[in-house]
């Protein structure tokens, strides 16, 4: 019966050195296990048990060097200890300088976001020397990082900033094609005739900067020209006052063809065409416009009205601008409709 | 948002009335009587070929205010509130301006009440410059009854008025220059309302008040150097002037202030002589310096011209003339 008992305890004795011998050491190795051990040592030794104390507090250099006297020591169970627990502080050191050494790979390939998380990951660790290497690194990589930062935050601006640009295009356009639609468009009209070119467009434009000319407030007299805005204001816009939509708009960095569909489906609201045909003199000649009203994205529709004037070959001009009133007069009555 | 329509669908009328405007336009600019003719008659044509054309009636009437036919203008301004307009506040405002220039004291009260309703309609469009120029138009208004109310005892009242409400004005909304329209006929209302007060019996403080007049007079013309009306009032101060020297038993310094207002009322003349006021002071002007043959040509060419000096005026002056007695006559 002793002698199983005996063979029992030796079982576990060699079983418990393995496991010792096998697991990773440091954090792994609990306290009361260590100090069983200890009360399975026979011997004592001073160095010995101060490193056995660092050694549970982590502090793993202070524990080398103190596994590393007793390592010195003459009895052999005392250095074989010793031995081991040099191992075993060495390779906790170790472990935990693994998080540095990952962030400090991650810095070297440039990848500064997952340098940081490695550094922040490592203040959490127990070893105050890989806390203050951590700190420390972390200082040099916020330094490095703050102009990136920057840039990084111009680019979102310049991002949030294209995106609205794109928006406000988009709103002007939808501005301009509600302006487009609005105006009156005068189409070029056709000359026939000897020394006819280019005067019914003259006498159209003479006689709407004359109409346009009257918001010009006087700085004479008091009140007397007030109510000239209210004819100034009767007179709508025409489609050659208008700028053209771009032809292409930027939105969020897709080039969008609006404007040029624009250009071509939104049409002014009152089209004006015409002509003006002269015969060889001395006889008289005569001057027409056509006013129609469009639909949205086509031609046709709308009432039309038709302006016909003599046009007398000694009073050429005179008669021109009376037909370019009367085109006017038509063109915005049309219009108001 | 109603569509834009223009005031008129005759276009030969919408042709001569754009004429019009540009000749009343530079009449404004210049002050010159024949643009003032060319353009009442485009106006005229105007309404003959389009008698819906309120705007060119409008117009009409402001030019006939300008030719001194106040009562042809109120005609037309009131036919026109009758029927209705969109531009209410301006009419009221040109119907007081005709009223004033009637020199009664039924159109004075008339014109008050113009300008308040005026007042109250350019406060519902929220037209602050038309509020501005009825006040202005209130100072000159308040100018002219501390000069001809017939109740002579009321006239002070009038002349604090004009000077309470132009100084409260040029210190206060037309202190910058961007409003010049109120700005001038307020430096010319002050100018009549400071002339008067110099003229007062009773005044002891008679040149500060005439330099101040003569200030803003000169400050009106700085902003408008073609206004005969302005002229006029430079005219009329530098006679009061020579009036009173002459009083004093000064009198070359009294034949300087009557040399000053012919100049006056003959550079107004070059502009206008449509308007028999100018005819009318230069022949008094002239009667009061013993230049008689001067002084009856000026009586006849004003005889001709139409206006609002008063028939008993007209009267005293030729007894003048005839008598070779200026010593009745009355400034």
């Amino acid at each position: 019966m002793n002698m199983l008992t005996l063979l029992i305890a030796m079982g576990f004795f060699f079983v418990s050195q393995l496991q010792s011998q096998t697991k990773n050491p440091g954090t792994d190795v609990p306290a009361n296990e260590t100090k069983n051990q200890n009360e399975r040592q026979p011997f004592r030794s001073a160095n010995l048990d101060l490193a056995r104390t660092y050694e549970q507090l982590k502090k793993w250099s202070d524990a080398e060097k103190y596994f590393q006297e007793a390592a010195k020591e003459k009895e052999e169970a005392v250095w074989r200890e010793a031995l081991l627990g040099i191992q075993r502080v060495r390779a906790a050191a170790d472990a935990e300088l693994q998080e540095l050494s990952g962030a400090q790979y991650y810095k070297s390939a440039d990848l500064s976001d997952k340098a940081e998380e490695q550094y922040v990951a490592a203040l959490k660790s127990n070893s105050e020397a890989v806390r203050k290497s951590a700190q420390r690194a972390l200082r040099e990589l916020e330094s490095a990082l703050w102009f990136q930062r920057r840039f990084d935050s111009f680019l979102q601006l310049v991002k949030y900033l294209a995106a609205l640009l794109g928006a406000t295009s988009l709103l002007l356009l939808i501005i301009a094609s509600v302006r487009i639609r609005r105006s009156i468009e005068l189409v070029r009209m056709a000359e026939v005739g000897e020394k006819t070119s280019g005067k019914v467009q003259f006498w159209l434009a003479y006689v709407r900067s004359r109409i346009r000319s009257l918001s010009a407030v006087p700085t004479a007299q008091i009140s007397s020209l007030i109510s000239a805005p209210i004819l100034y204001s009767a007179l709508p816009v025409f489609r050659d006052e208008l700028p053209e939509p771009e032809g292409e708009i930027d939105v969020a960095g897709t080039k969008l063809p609006l404007g040029s569909l624009i250009s071509l489906y939104v049409r002014p609201r009152t089209k004006v065409t015409g002509g003006l045909a002269v015969p060889i003199s001395p006889a008289d000649g005569s001057a027409f416009a056509l006013v129609s009203r469009r639909r949205l994205f086509k031609d046709g529709g709308g009432a039309s009205e038709f302006v016909h004037r003599p046009i007398r070959a000694a009073h050429q001009d005179e008669d021109l601008e009376a037909f370019a009133y009367d085109v006017y007069v038509k063109a915005v009555e049309a219009h108001a409709q | 948002m109603p569509s834009k329509v223009l005031p008129t669908r005759n276009p030969d009328a919408l042709r001569t009335f754009i004429s019009g405007s540009e000749q009343f336009r530079a009449y404004l600019i210049s002050g010159k009587a024949d643009l003032l003719n060319d353009a009442g008659r485009n106006f005229t044509d105007a309404t003959t070929l389009d008698p819906n054309f309120k705007l060119a009636r409008f117009y009409r009437s402001v030019v006939q205010t300008e030719m001194r036919k106040a009562d042809s203008a109120i005609q037309g301004l009131s036919e026109l509130l009758a029927e209705g307009v969109e531009f209410r506040a301006e009419v009221l405002i040109h119907l007081a301006y005709a009223h004033i220039k009637r020199y009664t004291d039924d159109d004075f009260f008339t014109a008050e009440r113009f300008l308040k309703e005026a007042r109250e309609q350019a406060a519902a469009r929220r037209g602050t410059d038309l509020m501005l120029l009825t006040d202005a138009l209130s100072v000159f208004l308040y100018s002219v009854m501390a000069g001809y109310l017939s109740r002579t005892e009321e006239r002070p009242k009038y002349i604090d008025r004009a000077v309470e409400l132009g100084e409260e004005l040029l210190n206060g909304p037309l202190k910058s220059n961007s409003q010049v329209e109120a700005r001038f006929e307020v430096l010319n209302g002050l100018g009549i309302a400071h002339m008067r007060k110099g003229n007062l019996p009773e005044q002891c403080d008679r040149d500060t008040e005439w330099c101040t007049a003569e200030r803003y007079f000169h400050e009106a013309l700085e902003i408008r150097p073609s206004s005969v009306r302005v002229m006029q009032n430079q005219g009329l101060l530098k006679g009061m002037a020579g009036l009173r020297a002459r009083s004093e038993t000064k009198e070359n310094e009294a034949s300087e202030y009557f040399s000053r207002a012919k100049a006056w009322f003959l550079r107004s003349l070059d502009l206008n002589p449509n308007d028999q006021y100018p005819h009318y002071r230069l022949s008094q002007l002239f009667a009061l310096t013993g230049d008689w043959e001067s002084a009856k040509k000026y009586f006849a060419s004003g005889r001709v011209q139409i206006g609002a000096v008063k028939p008993r005026q007209w009267q005293a002056l030729e007894e003048a003339i005839s008598n070779l007695n200026a010593s009745g006559l009355r400034w």
